[in-house]
């Protein structure tokens, strides 16, 4: 347990393995990165590798003539095409980024895997649905590993309550209340209509990833969601049983002016005290003094704590890098990385079932 | 040398780089227009010397208030003013989608700029509407502030990172000569990647005048490692490049005596200095202490 005591050094390297395995492997020189969809998170993603390893990215695919002219008179080092099979023959990339609106994620992500690219990463949500995910991995050769962008896995926040909660610091959990929020609609957008779903598939995925991952949800006690701004759900609430009996009320939504990014925030209530954590900062409180929380009973660490002079690059939050250094250390190391479609298979499961459950109010 | 202390605007535009629960209740202080104007009032006596800001609708506001019932305040400080406000447009392409976005970003650069848009369009020459871009979105601020106050336009470390990243050398050259010239004023980046920019800036052999990035004794928001940063800050320093040291408090995790205590071994590496706070007593007594601690002594 030495190791794991409140030494925020060797804390960090238990926490963020891909530090280490970074400086040790010099992975990724050599690859061939191209980028589907260069919105936001293309922009992001592509950026990110290209700072951790200049050059990586060789190739966008973007359908928009605007998008694709004006960035190939501005980008000089990118072939920018906009049909995704062209890119494929011609650049024969070893690793597909795909972030383009998520109603598109399923047929973008096949192709590149009927194609017979090794390596793709595709956005949350992996796809619409729960049945869209098993018909990619029906397709996926076992060779071939896909990775879901679920981003808050990598931040180190999330990752110590989770080895606080597995060591058993809290004791027993009792209750879980949970919520992500942002302002993100806060008018009238039609952008959803033909996708469906909103704010749990877009926002609420992340909460579900981690909550899946942190315990195991054996039932919906009763799930909720409200329309404000779009004709899909704004707004959704659910109650939860995890096993053993826990209580999890999860809430989701896009539409709240008080958040200007959007937080995602855990509380978990055991026999033995209580975990605060969202991406920003962790807060622990208990009964005993415990080595993991230096000896005493309370714990607060915040991000700048956690983020000395780590991680190598920095655009957006921390664990975006992470995330993409996590990749390309699973693509050398040829493992499946943590958050692989494979794994993302319960999240999609639970996301079905409560939209399935939810009463509209 | 140290030559100035900054007041910064993030606490007055709701953001923290230590949490966002903070940031909401720091917004939720000063969300009277007076209450900032106190903060900056109270900073200019301990010290501060200037305001740097992007270019939030918050921030337009504050400045054309102030102008109007202080306008000797208004005069007294220098401004540097970061720009783009980029969660501004991150926002809105969630809500029309990126392409949605470029269309009306270009409507408006049209609206406003019809000739030099035209020559753009016609040279393909779409490094130009970076330039068009820039100049909306500061037009009102230049309207409101003097312009003998605003030493530099810093563009914001999101569009510096992609500018790195993507290697937009060119790009880079045509906003540095947009606002050199027409704006006649210093240019800047704000970077949390400053061993990154250092070596694109060298490799390009581009020249700037500033450059804000975060300095602080964590190694917060230092890329690619703190040893790293900190040797690119004091290299370009030396260079003759105006460093602006950001963030120095670690986002509230470090202590104002702590900080200048870590400070001190870039006295003559930095140009200024920045903080944020909306708390009055901590302006003036914040601004009081970095500049006896780098100012003096």
């Amino acid at each position: 347990m030495g190791v794991l005591s409140i030494n925020l050094k060797n804390l960090i390297d238990v926490l963020c393995p891909e530090l280490a395995e970074w400086r040790r492997f010099g992975v990724g020189s050599g690859l061939r990165v191209a980028v589907v969809g260069f919105g936001k998170m293309g922009l992001l993603h592509g950026g990110i590798l290209n700072l951790l390893i200049p050059g990586i990215v060789k190739a966008v695919v973007d359908k928009s003539f605007l998008l694709t002219f004006g960035a190939s008179r501005v980008v000089k080092s990118i072939r920018f095409y906009r049909d995704l099979d062209a890119m494929l023959r011609e650049v024969e990339p070893d690793v597909v980024y795909v972030a383009t609106p998520t109603s598109s994620h399923y047929p973008i992500v096949k192709k590149p895997l009927e194609h017979g690219t090794r390596f793709i990463f595709v956005e949350k949500p992996p796809t619409v649905n729960y049945q869209q995910l098993q018909d990619l991995l029906s397709v996926k050769k076992s060779d071939q590993v896909v990775m879901v962008g679920f981003q808050k896995r990598y931040a180190l926040t999330f990752r110590h309550a989770k080895l606080l909660l597995d060591t058993g610091v809290v004791g027993e959990v009792q209750e879980v209340y949970a919520y992500v929020r942002s302002g993100d609609i806060l008018e009238s957008t039609t952008r959803f209509d033909a996708l469906g779903r909103g704010v749990l598939l877009d926002l609420g995925v992340h909460l579900l990833n981690l909550l899946t991952w942190f315990f195991k949800v054996e039932s919906i006690e009763s799930a909720e969601s409200r329309s404000m701004y779009t004709r899909v759900d704004d707004f959704f609430k659910a109650v939860l049983r995890a096993k053993g009996g826990a209580r999890i009320i999860i809430e989701a939504t896009w539409s709240d002016p008080e958040y200007r990014i959007p937080e995602t925030f855990i509380e978990i209530r055991g026999s033995k005290g209580v975990i605060r954590v969202a991406e920003d900062y962790l807060k622990v409180s208990t009964l005993e003094e415990h080595e993991l929380l230096g000896n005493k009973k309370e714990l607060a660490l915040y991000k700048p704590h956690y983020y000395q002079g780590i991680p190598p690059v920095n655009l957006a939050d921390p664990e975006y890098t992470i995330e993409n250094m996590h990749f390309l250390i699973s693509i050398h190391r040829e493992v499946q990385p943590l958050t692989s479609i494979e794994n993302s298979a319960e999240t999609m499961k639970l996301i079905d079932e409560l939209y399935k459950a939810a009463r509209k109010v | 040398m140290v030559k100035e202390i900054l007041l910064g605007d993030n606490p007055f535009i709701g953001v923290s780089h230590l949490a966002q629960e903070k940031a909401r209740n720091e917004r939720r202080e000063v969300s009277a227009i007076e209450a900032k104007v106190e903060v900056l009032k109270v900073a200019l006596e301990g010290g501060a010397t200037g305001f740097t800001f992007s270019t939030h609708q918050a921030n337009l506001e504050l400045l054309t208030y102030i102008a109007k019932h202080y306008p000797e305040t208004l005069k007294k400080l220098n401004y540097y003013i970061l720009v783009p406000y980029a969660q501004g447009y991150v926002r809105k392409a969630n809500i029309s989608g990126t392409v949605g976005l470029a269309k009306t970003v270009l409507k408006e650069i049209v609206a406003k700029h019809p000739l030099d848009f035209v020559t753009s369009a016609i040279t393909l020459n779409i490094d130009k509407l970076a330039g068009m871009f820039i100049a909306m979105e500061l037009d009102p601020y230049l309207k409101t502030i003097p312009r003998q106050n605003i030493k530099a336009i810093l563009l914001h470390e999101v569009l510096t990172e992609l500018i790195i990243a993507y290697n937009l050398a060119d790009l880079l050259h045509e906003l540095k000569k947009f606002i050199e010239k027409k704006l006649r004023t210093g240019f800047g980046l704000e970077t949390r990647n400053i061993g990154q920019l250092k070596k694109f800036l060298e490799e390009n052999s581009i020249e700037i005048d500033y450059i804000m990035t975060p300095l602080n004794p964590l190694g917060y928001q230092m890329a690619p490692s703190k040893e790293e940063a900190e040797k690119a800050v004091q290299e370009l320093g030396e260079q003759g490049i105006k460093i602006i040291a950001i963030n120095i408090l670690a986002s509230g995790a470090v202590t104002v005596e702590k900080a200048c205590e870590y400070l001190k071994q870039f006295k003559d590496s930095i140009y200024a200095v920045a903080y944020g706070t909306t708390k009055p007593h901590r302006a003036k007594e914040n601004a009081v202490v970095l500049r006896e601690c780098l100012l003096r002594g």
